[in-house]
């Protein structure tokens, strides 16, 4: 049983990709579970098409908030994996892909930190990893680790791997360095350790050579790239992946090989994030040899 | 300086702190009373409260009792924690407390505050145990799910999950032993005072009785016995049970209407309830010498029956265990008073609560008693209906008032005198027997000096604690918009 | 300092003593049960139960994920139809802080269906002490009733009326030290009272604005009385909380002095005799403890310089130490007047301290019980919080009357200690069922 989590800046394609992933992942024979960690709750639409999921945090709070029977007058009222699958908190996507949405508060109010907590610790707690048994289980957490919260996937017991999706504008590279820290402080605490970084063609630049030296000064490596195309917007739009959408496709023919190289990754690496400074210095001056 | 908490309560003192209607009335304790009440009862534990200072001063009064928990060191968050968390605040605070106080055990508490904010507690305490050389727990609250009480449950959970479980051998465990636990403070006292007298003539061996005035060494015994009895279920227990097969036994079952099942009260119910133990336990009941043993309790209640017995009672706002004492003694219950916003204060639907007064009726009656259901009526009307069936007595609900009952000329008495929630067997039915034979001889004082004003809705409670607790209820269990 | 066993408690427990009392006023708590149930505790056993105020919002678990504003919005609407008050006052814990509940844009969307006035007062455990929510929560209470008053030109204020600031009625003795404080300002000084904050309704707040003169005691409100002067024009005198018989002439003559009016000296004559008097009928008694008993002093700032005034010098005690557990404005000058004197930050310290000086006498609170006992000295209960006792008559520590309860305090205290020895004998012995379980 292999966990990651795939984070990056906001908008970078995370969800895109965890969900090609999956797919191909599925198609190859492989049980798959994505656990969703953004409170939009859209990290896995493209495997289901929108179907009605009920985000996790949304069934606790109303099993929270209703009344008790008397039967329940110690104990409360339990979250139970059979609860979760009668109300659609745990749906089945494309290939029976398992999806996961953990949900959180509406924009500006709550604390989605403590949701993304609070939703894997109850998934841990409900069996679900056991009961399940994925091959692999991809955990999509949003953009930035603004907050302990955000960070929950790389605490020990979770993930075993991380991937940071970045493209090689600077502003997404400036939040990959960020992450990094993040990945240093719990990998030297036993928590998840980088599987690598996963190049994304997006916006202007498309100069994966960037990401690659990137890679190498922080003590990574790029483990896939990713190139511009159509067809990874086009399934989008129908709410698919390009695995279901265009299967004869050459995005699909690349997810898959993305896919591939993730489950035959074994890399533990912990990375030397860069100062500020170094960083600016590094992209301007690669910038400007290229 | 040595840590000494101080496990036990004046019952004396806290006969006058019952009476406020704090618990599930007014309002619920949190976490950290619960996590301290546990933690309270052993020897040589501090807690540390991973939190803002609050958390931690608040904290020092026990809400329903009279005892005071003198520490309560904390970790005393800024804004600074709050932006950039408090892990490293807590590592140094965990080895300082170990310097000061050498303390046989750490309980690490965690806070909304540092819930919210998303510290790794488990991963400093981890680190600590390598610098510390005492057993450090942390208690989240979050292990538990809502099991109440959830601060008490979750400590206790930690405790045998962080430092039972990985510290006890793999010893053969004996049939026929088991552990005892009380609730606490002043309440089922009869565990110890009857229970395991009991539990001894059945030919058990009862261990040790927990938690209170326990060394921490003590509590790797949890996990060596065949049975842990506990008063009502116990998550810690349970978690034993599975996995180290160390069954665990529930005396009160709240979810019951045979209040036989749900109550150990009684002869009967007492030794179904040893018979029960004594199967799990892996050993036969000696009959004979719990015979003997009941003998002189048996002839001390049947005495008090012949005084009681064909009294007519009316009880009001009760969970079950005045009517099963009315029955025992043979008392006929004329009626029965809910005022359900009470039950409505533990968050009770209003289909359960009308199923939970039709099943007491229901086994009422499979006794021969027809007792007339009064649900939500005005107070005076409650007074008319009682003189009208020429009531005796009435048993008032845990903080209703026995003095407007006697004001109106009916002898009242508070179910709080009698003493029988979390109890076991028969003492606790003789001594509340006693009490009630006192209470008739008595009869109404003549002037008495009490009198406030009551609150219309919720006639158990005065008029500002009725329209606190009113909020409460309303606050926490209406669903917002 | 990283781990503190704090002697004073977070804003919240000060904004609850401002509220305290105000008959008309109720105060939301918008944070988890912990943060309402420790203050409700607080509050009703020690204040007035009649007026008990403090109600949670109702803020669930679940709702730190999701917010609160709808639950608050509901717990305000739903205050407003049961308890009907004058003033709500919103007082927002840490789980609302953290989570930056918007508590001022839901008394705003509420206040068009909710008439009644709502101040939102931030009271997060990490952001301050408990004096702190304290004194703010006074002047915006105040701030508030007074908006109306804020545009007019003048006032009509009424001679020789006084308004009282630094008053708390959840102190051990409110009651008595209330009705005595009205005597002697009426009797000796023949001045009327507009209002003593915080024991009032809130109409009553209102006729501050009539006041000649705001009377800060110990100086607990200043802050009040400095948003008077600036607002109102109205003059304000600290004078000692009134502890004593010095300390209440020096409050007596302050008064008198700023106001222009004189003493009824036959009054205070009286007063002083009445002392006199029962000092004579217990002679031996007050002799056995004058100018020899050796003691500590914690508690607020505001009692714990007075009492200790008191106590070194009308009965010339040996003052050991004064910690100090809560402060005010006036803090930082008394504590310069006395050497040994210091802000306490930690229980520990305090306890190492006790127990390095050994004191025979402790007056603090409930919270000084057990290391008076570890000690082995007395404990005389006279400052917040004192649970473990309860004050239903009108015996007081305040003024000439306060004088003779501290003495008799003392003394059956200082008596006590026998009780004590010997029941710590007979537990050695074996022979005490207080224990038996």
């Amino acid at each position: 049983m292999k966990k990651i989590a795939i984070y990056g800046k906001g908008g970078i394609g995370k969800s895109t990709i965890s969900t090609n992933i999956a797919a191909a992942l599925a198609e190859m024979g492989l049980k798959v579970m994505v656990v969703g960690c953004d409170p939009k709750t859209d990290c896995t639409r493209n495997l289901h098409g929108g179907k009605m999921i009920k985000p996790l945090l949304e069934y606790m709070r109303e099993l929270g908030l209703s009344e008790v029977d008397v039967s329940e007058i110690i104990t409360g009222k339990q979250i139970t994996l059979e609860g979760l699958i009668e109300n659609n908190v745990i749906v089945r996507g494309y290939r029976d892909v398992i999806c996961i949405e953990v949900g959180g508060p509406e924009p500006g109010i709550g604390c989605a930190g403590r949701g993304i907590i609070l939703g894997i610790e109850t998934l841990q707690k409900v069996g679900i990893f056991n009961y399940f048994k994925p091959d692999i289980t991809i955990f999509d957490v949003p953009g930035d680790i603004v907050c302990g919260g955000l960070a929950m996937p790389l605490r020990r017991g979770f993930a075993d791997q991380v991937y940071i999706v970045t493209s090689a504008e600077y502003l997404p590279l400036h939040a990959a360095n960020n992450l990094l820290k993040a990945i240093k402080r719990f990998a030297n605490r036993g928590g998840s350790k980088l599987g690598g970084i996963i190049y994304n063609a997006r916006g202007h630049i498309d100069r994966p050579e960037i990401v690659e030296k990137f890679a190498e000064i922080t003590g990574t490596s790029v483990i896939y790239k990713i190139p511009k195309l159509p067809e990874i917007v086009e399934a989008e739009s129908k709410a698919k992946t390009v695995i279901e959408y265009a299967p004869e496709s050459y995005a699909a023919k690349i997810f898959r090989e993305l896919a591939y190289k993730i489950v035959n990754n074994n890399r533990q690496d912990i990375p030397r994030p860069l100062k500020s400074e170094e960083l600016h210095k590094l992209y301007v001056q690669y910038v400007e040899q290229l | 300086m040595k840590i000494i908490n101080i496990p036990y309560v004046s019952e004396i003192a806290s006969k006058i702190t019952e009476a406020f209607p704090f618990h599930n009335a007014a309002c619920i304790d949190g976490k950290i009373l619960g996590a301290l009440w546990a933690i309270y009862q052993i020897r040589n534990v501090l807690p540390i409260i991973h939190g803002p200072i609050g958390c931690s001063w608040q904290r020092k009064f026990a809400l329903m009792g009279s005892e005071i928990h003198y520490w309560t060191p904390c970790t005393a968050w800024s804004e600074t924690e709050v932006v950039y968390g408090g892990e490293e605040k807590l590592y140094k605070a965990i080895v300082e407390a170990y310097e000061k106080f050498k303390p046989k055990m750490i309980v690490v508490l965690t806070t909304c505050a540092s819930d919210m904010v998303g510290d790794d507690v488990e991963y400093v305490v981890d680190r600590a145990r390598k610098v510390v050389k005492c057993p450090i727990v942390y208690s989240t609250g979050d292990k538990v799910g809502k099991t109440r009480q959830v601060g008490s449950q979750d400590v206790l959970y930690s405790i045998v999950e962080q430092y039972v479980v990985p510290n006890c051998e793999n010893v053969e465990i004996e049939d026929g032993t088991v552990n005892l636990m009380t609730i606490g403070g002043e309440y089922s006292r009869s565990i110890v005072t009857e229970l395991e007298g009991v539990l001894k003539a059945a030919g058990l061996r009862v261990n040790k009785i927990y938690f209170e005035d326990r060394e921490v060494e003590e509590l790797l015994e949890l996990a060596k016995v065949r049975v842990n009895v506990v008063p009502y279920y116990q998550v810690w227990a349970r978690y034993l049970s599975d996995v180290k097969g160390v069954r665990d036994f529930v005396l009160i079952n709240f979810e019951e209407y045979d209040l036989e099942k749900a109550y150990p009260l009684g002869y009967e119910a007492a030794i179904n309830k040893i018979f029960e133990i004594c199967k799990l336990a892996n050993v036969e009941p000696d009959e004979k010498s719990l015979e003997r043993f009941y003998k002189p309790m048996l002839d001390r209640f049947e005495k008090i029956k012949r005084r009681v017995s064909g009294l007519k009672v009316c009880i009001e706002n009760d969970w079950g265990t005045c009517m099963l004492f009315a029955l025992k003694l043979g008392l006929k219950i004329e009626a029965l008073v809910f005022w359900t916003e009470q039950y409505r204060g533990h968050g009770y639907s209003e289909s359960s609560i009308k199923m939970m007064i039709d099943g007491y009726v229901q086994y009422l009656r499979q006794y021969g008693q027809d007792p007339e259901v009064i649900v939500d009526e005005k107070f005076e009307n409650v007074i008319d209906k009682i003189k009208r069936r020429n009531i005796d007595l009435v048993i008032t609900g845990w903080w209703s008032k026995p003095f407007k009952y006697h004001k109106n000329g009916v002898v009242a008495i508070s179910s709080r005198n009698l003493k029988l929630f979390f109890e076991f067997g028969l003492t606790p039915l003789i001594n509340a027997g006693e009490v009630l034979i006192k209470k008739i001889e008595k009869g109404i004082p003549t002037n008495p000096v009490v009198d406030i004003e009551i609150n219309e809705k919720l006639p158990y409670l005065s008029k500002r604690w009725g329209e606190l607790t009113l909020l409460f209820h309303l606050n926490r269990y209406e669903k917002p918009e | 300092m990283n781990l503190i066993d704090p002697v004073h408690d977070c804003r919240l427990v000060g904004v609850v003593r401002a509220v305290t009392g105000i008959h008309d006023c109720a105060l939301i708590i918008h944070g988890r049960p912990g943060c309402h149930s420790g203050p409700l505790g607080l509050q009703s056993q020690t204040s007035s139960q009649r007026y008990v105020n403090v109600v949670y919002s109702g803020l669930r678990s679940e709702e730190m994920v999701t917010g609160g504003e709808k639950r608050l919005k509901l717990a305000i609407e739903n205050v407003y139809k049961v308890m009907k008050p004058k003033l709500i006052v919103v007082a927002s814990a840490s789980a609302a802080g953290i989570m930056g509940d918007d508590v001022d844009g839901v008394i705003g969307e509420i206040s068009s269906s909710v008439k009644c006035r709502i101040v939102h007062i931030s009271a997060c455990g990490y952001s301050g002490p408990e004096w702190t929510g304290y004194e703010d929560a006074l002047v915006k209470i105040v701030e508030t009733v007074l908006e109306e008053y804020k545009s007019r030109q003048s006032f009509e204020k009424t001679k020789n009326r006084i308004s009282i600031v630094g008053f708390h009625p959840d102190e051990p003795f409110w009651r008595g030290d209330l009705q005595e404080l009205i005597n002697i300002l009426k009797e000796i000084l023949n001045v009327d009272i507009s209002v003593v904050l915080n024991w009032c309704s809130i109409e009553e707040i209102s006729n501050i604005v009539n006041s000649d003169l705001v009377v800060v005691l110990g100086g607990d409100g200043l802050s009040v009385a400095d948003y008077l002067k600036k607002n109102f024009n109205i003059e304000y005198i600290v004078t000692p909380y009134p502890i004593g018989i010095k300390n209440t002439i020096d409050m007596i003559y302050s008064i008198s002095s700023k106001l222009g009016i004189d003493i009824n000296t036959k009054k205070l004559e009286a007063y002083e005799k009445y002392v006199r008097d029962i000092i004579e009928d217990f002679q031996t008694y007050v002799e056995g403890i004058y100018g020899n008993v050796r003691c500590v002093i914690v508690g607020e700032s505001s009692r714990a310089f007075s009492l200790a005034n008191f106590l070194l010098n009308e009965l010339d005690f040996d003052i050991e130490y004064i910690g100090i557990r809560s402060r005010n404005y006036v803090t930082d000058s008394e504590l310069l007047k006395w050497k040994n004197s210091e802000i306490l930050n930690d229980r520990y310290e305090l306890y190492k301290k006790i127990l390095e000086i050994s004191p025979e006498v402790v007056y603090g609170s409930t919270f000084e019980r057990d290391i008076a006992l570890r000690c082995g000295c007395a404990l005389v209960r006279y400052c917040y919080p004192t649970l473990d006792r309860v004050y239903m008559s009108d015996r007081t520590i305040v003024g000439f009357r306060g004088a003779i309860t501290l003495i008799e305090e003392t003394i059956n205290e200082m008596l006590n200690m026998q009780e004590k020895t010997e029941l710590a004998y007979l537990s050695k012995m074996n022979d005490t069922k207080l224990l038996e379980r």
